[in-house]
């Protein structure tokens, strides 16, 4: 017995120890949030579009410029009015099961989006398609304006122009496999088992995913960008302490980090940071349904009180960079002429004095948990607003409770970001009179008929120029109005292997994919 | 004995019915909702009328008591329902954990009942010694130490520096996982979930010890002559660890509960992580059907306790 516990445990040393270090052309990323479903319509979830983003591919894709590139389709052109859009699709484009993706493929994908039953949250985006509208009344088979033209080839017709349509189209749009899911009821898609075991067409392909702790894929050989440069890639969930153990251990390639982390893998042998601004602002968002708030002088109060630059520093670090404006990115929109809060206590004092603020209303600033930045934003918020006299009460809850609470209007003040994803038309909604709660997500209340109509134009004007010229008065408007009082830029900051090529981070275009954008280049060093 | 059981089983019905209505009004009450909760809000592109559409769709728009009379009927028909978040079968997410969970909690006991008897038994016979001392001592540290520190320290020292286990999940990726693999695996986090149960045996262990040796049958024992080492192994330790029994099925509910936060530490896929994440994404489904799980295992566990006491304690016996 003794003899045997030993050998045990012997071999329990010598497994332990072998299982360290990786096959070469393995590459395992690492996560901090488990993917909730492989299913593209019913989720904007991060998580999930990672682990979807490796095996799924779309029309087009964004590259490092946020401009849009070819995937799927090699080529695409589109009419002079920006109301018909022809997409050639690459002819050596497979599934992961071999068969070719072909128009009917995009056809089927964007009629399952569009049903009504599939409840899908991208819906809105594809509702100017021409017939669109019919479709999901009931009151016609498909979408009229998703034609096949041929095998390859595929016609898409919008009853209005609409500038984003291209940038829409690389985002969370993958194309999906209709020989196996064109049998299926929309109502059916959830928990369907396709999405068990999805196939797709993107560089990796799904293996398996072990519930909470991994997904694998393979390389797809016939992958139409290239051949992916790993055989296996494996997404790993984990907390970021481990995931930077394991990163130390060589056991993880790429793991996510805080800014406070950084100092950590400084001193690690063969890790690098990679770190880029994304295209998400922080911003303090007002109810305006709320008297007190509705004096536009309260609000260049709070946004004269609070020192951007050193919270920004504070919460950030070297990764700090102040916003003056909702949009941040892409390049083209950004604008110099904006009214600026420069930090001035004595003017938020005077403001305050003007408009009759009561020093014994309390505020309630509401923010989610699990951004550590922003969570330390929130304190210093409040000490801010308390040197200029306005006394803010924290309370922090999950996202499920956030979101229920924000819609409710259940805030004074909320801490919540907006993102452009390529372009500025994304924040739309949050600006909009119309998309206030229920039928949208401008929590504030905001209302601005100039800003309605300039979004509007936005969505449609197709000249670039023009849309710039309609862009930069929405934000000299929204920065006098200000609904919300902007904050900072989030940084993404990335632990990577320096055994890994071809990585080439795209700045301010999105989420992890400013990373992973272009994973099928990735290459282990030396092969 | 069969009257026992069969008792139990009765009461099982209410007992289940209560925790599950309570369990059904304290999630509903909550704040938020799982399609809330699968919206990231930063990104504002997405359209609000599909998620109220998916709130019909999914039955959260009806009252609290028609959605329980659904859930009950599902429940009845052996159907525990699909996830909120997911979309697949309820069951089949439970049956996914349960198994590392359960591999998590057995060695765990394990561990902690030899590792607890030694140590107990050790600081019984050197009562008042720098050994008791010093495992008392020990035994106390290690309950103060939460479990995440305790956890990460293990990584780092045995993971990183001595390069001995690896450093999370069940087992390696890209490899099959043999069984060597996977019980290298299991060592760290069963250790660590097991560190306070330790201490806890070790503690009824060295009381039960001192106070059997107390007694007249030990005398007797070593007065007819018996190697004292006969004495403490055979007669002495087997009435000290009556209480041991009693100890481990309290204690199996818990640890067959999941635990949280050592699961996350060593990125272990059981059923704790499960049920925060379902808390989180309020995937009431989800919640349910591991608060009736929990509620099952106290109810075997104690169940198990009482014939495992009458089994080891020939004088108890379950009379009407």
């Amino acid at each position: 017995m003794k003899i045997r516990l030993r050998a045990l445990l012997v071999m329990l040393l010598v497994l332990g120890g072998a299982s360290a270090g990786f096959a070469q052309t393995t590459l395992v990323f690492g996560v901090t949030s488990a993917p909730r479903t492989f299913n593209p319509w019913v989720t904007n979830d991060s998580a999930s579009w990672t682990a979807m983003d490796m095996m799924y591919s779309g029309l087009t894709r964004l590259d490092a410029a946020g401009s849009p590139a070819p995937d799927l389709a090699e080529s695409w052109e589109v009419s002079g009015d920006g109301l018909e859009y022809v997409f050639h699709l690459d002819p050596d484009a497979r599934w992961h099961d071999g068969e070719p993706v072909t128009a009917t493929d995009v056809k089927f994908t964007f009629e399952a989006l569009l049903h009504p039953d599939t409840n899908s949250v991208w819906a809105s985006r594809y509702t100017l398609i021409a017939g669109a509208k019919a479709y999901r009344a009931g009151d016609a088979q498909g979408v009229e304006g998703v034609e096949v033209v041929d095998e390859h080839t595929v016609r898409i017709a919008l009853e209005a122009p609409l500038a984003p349509f291209l940038s829409y189209v690389s985002l969370q749009t993958p194309i999906m496999p209709s020989h196996l899911l064109s049998g299926v009821a929309p109502a059916q898609f959830e928990g369907n088992a396709f999405f068990d075991a999805p196939v797709g067409s993107g560089a990796y392909k799904f293996v398996r995913y072990e519930s909470g702790q991994f997904v694998e894929y393979d390389a797809f050989e016939s992958f139409h960008l290239g051949n992916p440069g790993f055989a296996k890639l494996f997404l790993r969930i984990g907390t970021t302490d481990t995931l930077l153990v394991q990163l130390q251990r060589g056991e993880v390639q790429v793991a996510p980090l805080n800014p406070h982390e950084v100092e950590l893998v400084a001193a690690m042998p063969g890790v690098e940071v990679l770190s880029y601004p994304t295209s998400i602002v922080q911003a303090i968002n007002i109810n305006l349904t709320r008297a007190p708030l509705q004096d536009v002088r309260v609000r260049q109060a709070i946004a004269y009180a609070i020192d951007r630059e050193r919270l920004a520093t504070i919460v950030l670090g070297e990764y700090g960079n102040v916003a003056s404006s909702p949009l941040m990115a892409p390049d083209w929109v950004l604008t110099d002429d904006l009214t600026v809060y420069g930090f001035d206590l004595d003017k938020a004092r005077a403001l305050l004095q003007e408009a009759g603020w009561n020093a014994s209303t309390h505020l309630t600033l509401r923010y989610p948990s699990g951004n550590r930045p922003r969570e330390a934003a929130a304190a210093v918020i409040q000490q801010a607003l308390a040197a200029a006299g306005i006394q803010v009460d924290l309370s922090i809850s999950d996202f499920a409770t956030l979101n229920a609470d924000a819609a409710a209007g259940n805030f004074d003040l909320l801490l919540l970001g907006n993102q452009t994803i390529g372009d500025p038309d994304y924040i739309a909604s949050q600006y909009t009179s119309y998309t206030a709660p229920p039928a949208g997500v401008n929590y504030m209340h905001y209302a601005n008929p100039r800003v309605d109509e300039l979004l509007e134009a936005g969505r449609t004007t197709a000249d670039q120029a023009a849309r710039y010229d309609l862009y930069r008065q929405f934000q000299q408007i929204v920065t006098e109005d200000l609904p919300k009082v902007f904050l900072y830029v989030d940084p993404e900051i990335y632990a990577v292997s320096d055994g890994l090529t071809g990585i080439s981070p795209a700045n301010g275009v999105g989420l992890l994919r400013s990373l992973y954008w272009n994973i099928f280049e990735w290459r282990p060093k030396g092969n | 004995m069969s009257r026992l059981v069969f008792k139990r089983f009765v009461m099982l019905v209410p007992l289940l019915i209560g925790v599950s209505l309570f369990a059904f009004l304290l999630i509903s009450t909550a704040p938020g909702d799982p399609v809330a909760a699968l919206i990231n809000p930063v990104d504002s592109s997405i359209d609000v009328t599909a998620l109220e559409a998916r709130r019909q769709a999914l039955g959260l728009r009806d009252s609290l008591p028609v959605r329980y009379a659904r859930w009950v009927g599902q429940l009845l028909t052996g159907n525990l329902g699909r996830s909120y978040a997911t979309g697949r079968p309820v069951l089949g997410e439970m049956l996914n954990r349960v198994g590392a969970t359960a591999q998590l909690a057995f060695m765990a006991v394990a561990v902690g009942l030899v590792i607890g008897v030694l140590a107990g038994a050790a600081s019984a016979l050197k009562r008042g010694t720098w050994v008791d001392t010093g495992i008392t001592l020990l035994g106390f540290l290690v309950v103060a130490t939460p479990p995440f520190f305790l956890g990460l320290a293990l990584i780092f020292l045995l993971s990183l520096q001595l390069n001995l286990f690896p450093t999370g999940g069940m087992l390696t990726l890209g490899s099959g996982g043999g069984l060597g693999d996977r019980l290298s695996h299991l060592v760290m986090p069963a250790v660590v979930l097991a560190l306070p149960f330790i201490t806890e045996v070790t503690r009824y262990t060295r009381g039960g010890l001192i106070d059997v040796l107390k007694q007249d049958f030990i005398r007797t024992a070593r007065g007819k002559g018996l190697r004292p080492r006969r004495v403490v192994m055979v007669h002495a330790l087997r009435n000290a660890l009556m209480p041991l029994v009693t100890i481990t099925a309290l204690a199996l509910p818990t640890l067959l509960g999941g635990a949280i936060i050592t699961e996350t530490v060593f990125q272990w896929p059981g059923l704790g992580t499960l049920t925060i994440d379902a808390v989180h994404q309020r995937d009431y489904p989800v919640i349910l059907a591991v608060t009736l799980f929990s509620a099952l295992t106290v109810i075997a566990a104690n169940l198990l306790a009482d014939i495992a006491y009458s089994v080891v304690d020939p004088r108890v016996r379950y009379e009407p």
